[in-house]
């Protein structure tokens, strides 16, 4: 996930310009790169188990080489990730249906969108709350 | 003095568990659009994809909370490449695995 998250951010920085289709594209295929990678060949869109086989909008090769080089840069550390960040996704609900699953960098410190606390969790702080009051409430009486 | 510590234990663990993020809202994604869509052809031996065509660029969504009743607009990735992305969708919050990235990870998740 951290990969995914240094090219979101890297993008977010705009160290990948996302209006340009074949940047777009590449940013992309590099993504799938480290989530499809077999791990026995690295991250490399031209060889091991994913691979771009051509391109619409422009040579493939070009498409290649930018995935490629966003993929070195996570990989040598010239792009990190967001510390601040989780790549959080839409999964299809119910759980695997026939849909795509999508993802995006949330990032606490810029409002982007996060996930909200559920009501579950509402009730263990109102627990641990009351928990406290009551320790407290005991140690005033002794 | 063993029930004051239990309850120590207790306060602290439900206040930890509570700032620990849970996603758990629900989504209907509306429409779409790829505003640089280009296609790529791509194959994948370990998932047995072959030369398959799929649209690559970021993906402008219409999204709304269906638990508060908002709508917006996001710019997100195709994180799946054997599914197609179609509207109206429901769809819940989620993370991206932690092992993804890791040497040896083959599965986007556990259902695959």
């Amino acid at each position: 996930m951290n990969q995914v998250n240094a090219l979101l951010t890297a993008m977010s920085s705009g160290l990948i310009n996302p209006i340009n289709a074949t940047t777009s594209a590449a940013l992309q295929a590099a993504i799938w790169e480290v989530i499809y990678q077999s791990g026995d060949s690295g991250y490399n869109v031209t060889t091991g188990n994913f691979l771009i086989d051509s391109y619409s909008g422009d040579n493939v090769a070009t498409v290649e080489a930018d995935a490629n080089q966003y993929l070195s840069y996570v990989t040598g550390g010239t792009w990190l990730p967001n510390t601040n960040g989780t790549v959080e996704q839409f999964q299809p609900a119910p759980f695997g249906a026939n849909n795509q699953t999508l993802i995006w960098l949330g990032v606490t410190s810029t409002g982007q969108q996060q996930g909200i606390p559920e009501p579950g969790s509402l009730v263990l702080l109102a627990t641990g709350l009351v928990g406290f009051a009551a320790i407290r409430r005991r140690r005033t009486r002794a | 003095m063993a029930r004051s510590g239990y309850i120590v234990a207790l306060g602290a663990l439900a206040a930890a568990a509570a700032v620990e993020p849970a996603l758990a809202d629900n989504y209907t994604i509306n429409s779409y659009s790829v505003p640089n869509d280009t296609n790529v052809t791509i194959t994948d031996t370990y998932l047995n994809i072959n030369a398959e065509g799929a649209g690559a660029g970021g993906i402008s969504i219409s999204v709304t909370d269906t638990t508060k009743n908002t709508t917006s607009q996001m710019l997100v990735w195709c994180s799946d490449i054997s599914n197609y992305l179609g509207t109206p969708g429901s769809y819940t919050l989620d993370t991206l695995s932690s092992n993804i990235g890791q040497a040896n990870y083959n599965y986007l998740d556990s259902t695959r």
